[in-house]
């Protein structure tokens, strides 16, 4: 018997928002776990991707080739082909390395903090979220690797013993991000590995070939689906969860305090770690829409990633866009209120100077363009959802911009002015990043399950034992499902049953 | 066992006003023995402590328009009568505003900001203090103020009265009316507020200026609104309306954002702190450079330890959470710490010869009293718990149907 989720009308117009006194629904159409599993295994098990997919990803390693060259011709020449010079020692690199880090916060917040606060629209989407962290921690990794000019001496960071008696300044915010992003990759990689292993297990009962079934036995680490496996996954999960959430506060604070510690008017701002905080967020956000519209819409994912969860992902990113905004505004103010003759000048640079567009484009794309998301049709609106995020990526990236050559090129002696211009193989660099980001992006889509299975079966046993008028258990093909309530008590995830994992 | 009689200042007596009332005035006019200028300097400080109570209330009560959590519902009537002594502070602040009219204290050149005496902000005098007298002067600050207080007052009437009818209509439509109005109402109050401490606050040390001021304040006033309701949920936990709907959910989500907002306070207070201490600039790290010298590296020790570490391991713990006297403990503990973390942000900033501490504590109490006294006679009109329902998504409103 196919369990059918009522459809509602929505009291302020939308179904499901939960204005309606049904619980909020993050998973429409007529589902079974049967149902489910056959949906998103297909995607990597039996189903060809769409031709968009080939385009896609060819484009992509296309763009994985100029990076590889460009990275081989910087190696030969030096990191002088950049357009990084004295006074802007900082460029791209570090606008890109920002950028990148930044785009990764969503997936650890979607992961971990959302996690522990029970929302459960994270789960259709935070997979998808985390594995975008791994690959943007991947390229933004790439920026300062190659910036130290030689990245074979790199471990020369980690204090470990040596004869050269070297020892890393611990002083410095530039060791600490060795150790905050080195933290972050780590911590998301397990955590994202681990959350993957029930999903594994069931894509490897589900697969057909041979070669199939041992790669994804492999990975699945012997999971059984018994109710002990469960346990110690549960505890595990929350544990990784517990670590990361403070890496979603210190990563980006730690890459703030790069700049905030320094004497450079511009980089230096007591506001710092908490703007660039939410500015990651909002950028993270903007990214998992820029991806995940397209892909719900080819892969036709729009019964598991529902309007709701758009919907949410728009308040996250109005709400961290307006602490964004907040951000710059203080900067104005409190930079002429100063009275400091260099942060007065810079207020002026800013507004006045040679790159006033980059400032202005910022304020547009960062500060009004996503003040449409308070509109409620603009959040359900797909195109215009797209667009703002698109807006929020340029955004994002500006602000760094307005960061860091603007605040170099011009800081305290006219006499040592300058100004900054990327070259040629900045852009290569970047655009091989979002080659590479997006090739990543791809082959996980193709070869890993893109969406939690067993979070939405989970979601699904919630959702039809919630319902007060008696839809009765629910019996996928799957087996039998325990019906005994969910008491969250310290697992924010409900104590799994212990045949969860079908196929 | 639960006791009978029911919670709050319901149906005190008109004697047990007068009497709070008479304190508070007593109290609050003892630092005049130290002369006008000590008076007013205590008065501020005892004003902006307790207005940072009222402005928590009123900033969490927005909060939990627009996120409508059930751990909100059960203290936003307390919240409400916070709310209301908004006009009543902002009354108290009058004197405060007097003193940029008045005319010089003797023996002093200002009373309590440098640059509401016009000598003393000339191009010749001091360039810095001319270059922001288009924002620091007293027409400015004034129109400004009221301003603020007009905002903050109209907001919250017109939330706390739509909660109000609310609960004698049963109109949900009373719910997502507050939802739409709060989301941009938080968004003016956080931006009012900041410029208001910028103003009343940050202005005390008019060459010293943070970017990230607003929000330490912010942090610090709803860390302070939370220990304060968790006190007083606590205390009344066997008592009706409160012993109905006390239950380990809600002592858990207290104690979460107790621990959530005590956590953000040091990491804002850090980040300040270690921004302004590395960067070592002259103009900025005066603020921090007197704060660590004499006496008062005590105090912020003190915080540091008391206002991060202990809160943050008691309220890591499950147990704290569950047991309302622990519960009730750290919660004063909390208040306590923002006591002491108030009095290290603002009473150095009176540049005085003497510690005279004594002074600052009893206009502390004496505004206590009455802030206590308009709290506890706003909380007994209405009845103590909101009957409208929380997100039904939460599944948790489960306290309020056995209630």
């Amino acid at each position: 018997m196919a369990t059918q989720i009522t459809k509602t009308n929505g009291h302020g117009g939308v179904p499901g928002d939960g204005s309606d006194g049904q619980p909020e629904r993050f998973l429409e159409g007529n589902h079974t776990y049967q149902t489910l599993g056959d949906k998103i295994g297909a995607i990597v098990l039996t189903q060809k991707p769409p031709r968009v997919w080939f385009i896609v990803a060819a484009l992509a390693f296309l763009l994985v080739n100029v990076l590889l060259a460009t990275i081989t011709y910087l190696l030969f020449k030096g990191v002088g082909l950049w357009g990084i010079n004295v006074p802007s020692g900082w460029g791209m690199d570090i606008i890109n390395f920002v950028w990148w880090i930044g785009i990764g916060h969503a997936g650890t917040l979607i992961s971990a903090i959302l996690l522990l606060l029970r929302q459960q629209w994270r789960n259709s989407i935070n997979r998808f979220a985390e594995a975008m962290t791994i690959f943007a921690v991947v390229c933004a990794g790439l920026y300062p690797l190659l910036h130290t000019g030689r990245p074979w001496l790199a471990y020369w960071m980690f204090p470990y013993p040596n004869w050269l008696a070297l020892w890393p300044q611990f002083r410095s915010p530039l060791i600490w991000d060795v150790f905050a992003v080195s933290t972050y990759m780590t911590v998301s990689l397990l955590f994202w590995f681990i959350g993957m292993i029930p999903d594994f297990a069931t894509l490897r009962d589900r697969a057909r070939s041979r070669f199939a079934q041992i790669a994804y036995g492999a990975v699945a680490m012997g999971w059984n689906g018994s109710a002990k496996n469960w346990h110690r996954y549960e505890t595990a999960y929350l544990i990784l969860a517990g670590l990361s959430t403070p890496l979603v506060l210190s990563v980006h604070s730690i890459v703030s305090f790069d700049f905030a510690v320094a004497v450079i008017p511009g980089f230096h701002a007591t506001i710092f770690p908490p703007y660039f905080v939410a500015g990651a967020v909002f950028a993270g956000f903007a990214m998992v829409l820029t991806l995940g519209l397209p892909i719900r819409h080819l892969y036709n994912l729009k019964d598991l990633i529902t309007a709701r969860h758009l919907d949410w992902m728009a308040k996250v990113m109005l709400t961290t866009g307006l602490i964004v905004f907040y951000g710059y505004l203080t900067e104005l103010f409190y930079g002429w209120y100063s009275a400091n003759v260099y942060e007065v000048a810079l207020v002026q640079n800013r507004l006045f100077g040679p790159y006033k567009w980059v400032y202005y484009a910022l304020l547009f794309c960062n500060g009004f363009v996503p003040q449409i998301l308070w509109l409620q049709k603009a959040r359900y609106n797909i195109a215009i959802l797209f667009t703002v995020s698109m807006f929020i990526n340029v955004g994002m990236w500006l602000e760094r911009y307005v960061i860091i050559p603007v605040s170099l090129s011009r800081d305290y002696l006219p006499s040592s002015w300058g100004y900054y211009t990327p070259t040629v193989f900045d852009w290569s660099m970047f655009i091989g990043t979002m080659g590479l980001f997006t090739l990543l992006m791809a082959l996980f889509m193709k070869f890993l399950p893109a969406i939690n299975i067993f979070e939405m079966k989970d979601l699904l046993h919630r959702m039809t034992h919630s319902h007060k008028n008696g839809h009765g258990h629910a019996n996928g093909t799957d087996g039998h499902v325990t019906g005994e309530p969910l008491q969250s008590g310290f697992l924010p995830e409900g104590t799994p049953s212990a045949d969860r994992n079908g196929g | 066992m639960n006791r009978t009689e029911p919670a709050s200042g319901a149906g005190q007596s008109r004697s047990y006003y007068a009497a709070l009332l008479f304190a508070g005035v007593v109290a609050l006019l003892v630092p005049l023995l130290l002369g006008a200028r000590q008076f007013f300097q205590s008065y501020f400080f005892g004003w902006i402590f307790w207005f940072m109570l009222t402005l928590g209330c009123f900033g969490l009560t927005l909060l939990h328009h627009i996120v409508r959590g059930s751990w909100g519902l059960v203290v936003l009537r307390l919240f409400e009568a916070g709310n209301r002594t908004l006009p009543f502070m902002a009354v108290l602040f009058l004197p405060i505003a007097a003193t940029l009219f008045l005319p010089h204290p003797t023996g002093a050149e200002y009373w309590l900001y440098e640059w509401a005496n016009p000598e003393l902000v000339t191009a010749e005098a001091d360039p810095m203090l001319h270059h922001k007298a288009p924002y620091l002067n007293p027409t400015g600050w004034v129109v400004r103020s009221v301003i603020y207080f007009a905002l903050w007052i109209a907001m919250a009437a017109y939330l706390n009265r739509s909660s109000l009818r609310q609960d004698q209509t049963g109109d949900i439509e009373e719910q997502h009316k507050r939802t739409n109005f709060a989301a941009p109402g938080l968004v003016i109050f956080i931006i009012s507020m900041t410029f208001a401490v910028t103003d009343w606050v940050m202005s005390l040390e008019p060459h010293w200026f943070s970017t990230i001021y607003g929000f330490w304040f912010l942090v610090g006033g709803g860390l302070f609104t939370l220990a304060f309701v968790s006190v007083l949920t606590m205390a009344w936990s066997d008592r009706r309306p409160f012993s109905d709907v006390v239950n380990p959910g809600l002592m858990r989500d207290l104690g979460n954002l107790m621990f959530v907002f005590t956590m953000l306070w040091a990491y804002i207070s850090l980040s300040q702190f270690l921004i302004i201490w590395s960067a070592n600039l002259p103009e900025e790290v005066v603020y921090y450079q007197k704060r660590l010298d004499d006496n008062w590296r005590f105090l912020g020790a003190f915080n540091v330890a008391f206002q991060f570490f202990v809160p943050f391991l008691l309220l890591l713990s499950g147990r704290t959470k569950r047991t309302p006297r622990y519960l009730l403990l750290v919660a004063s503990l909390i208040l306590l710490v923002r006591l002491t973390d108030m009095v290290w942000i603002v009473i150095p900033a009176f540049h005085r010869e003497a510690l005279n501490l004594w002074t600052d504590l009893a206009a502390l109490a004496g505004m206590g009293a009455l802030w206590l006294a308009i709290f506890s006679f706003q909380l007994g009109k209405y009845p103590l718990l909101a009957r409208h329902e929380p997100r039904p998504a939460e599944g948790a409103q489960e306290a309020l149907e056995h209630a």
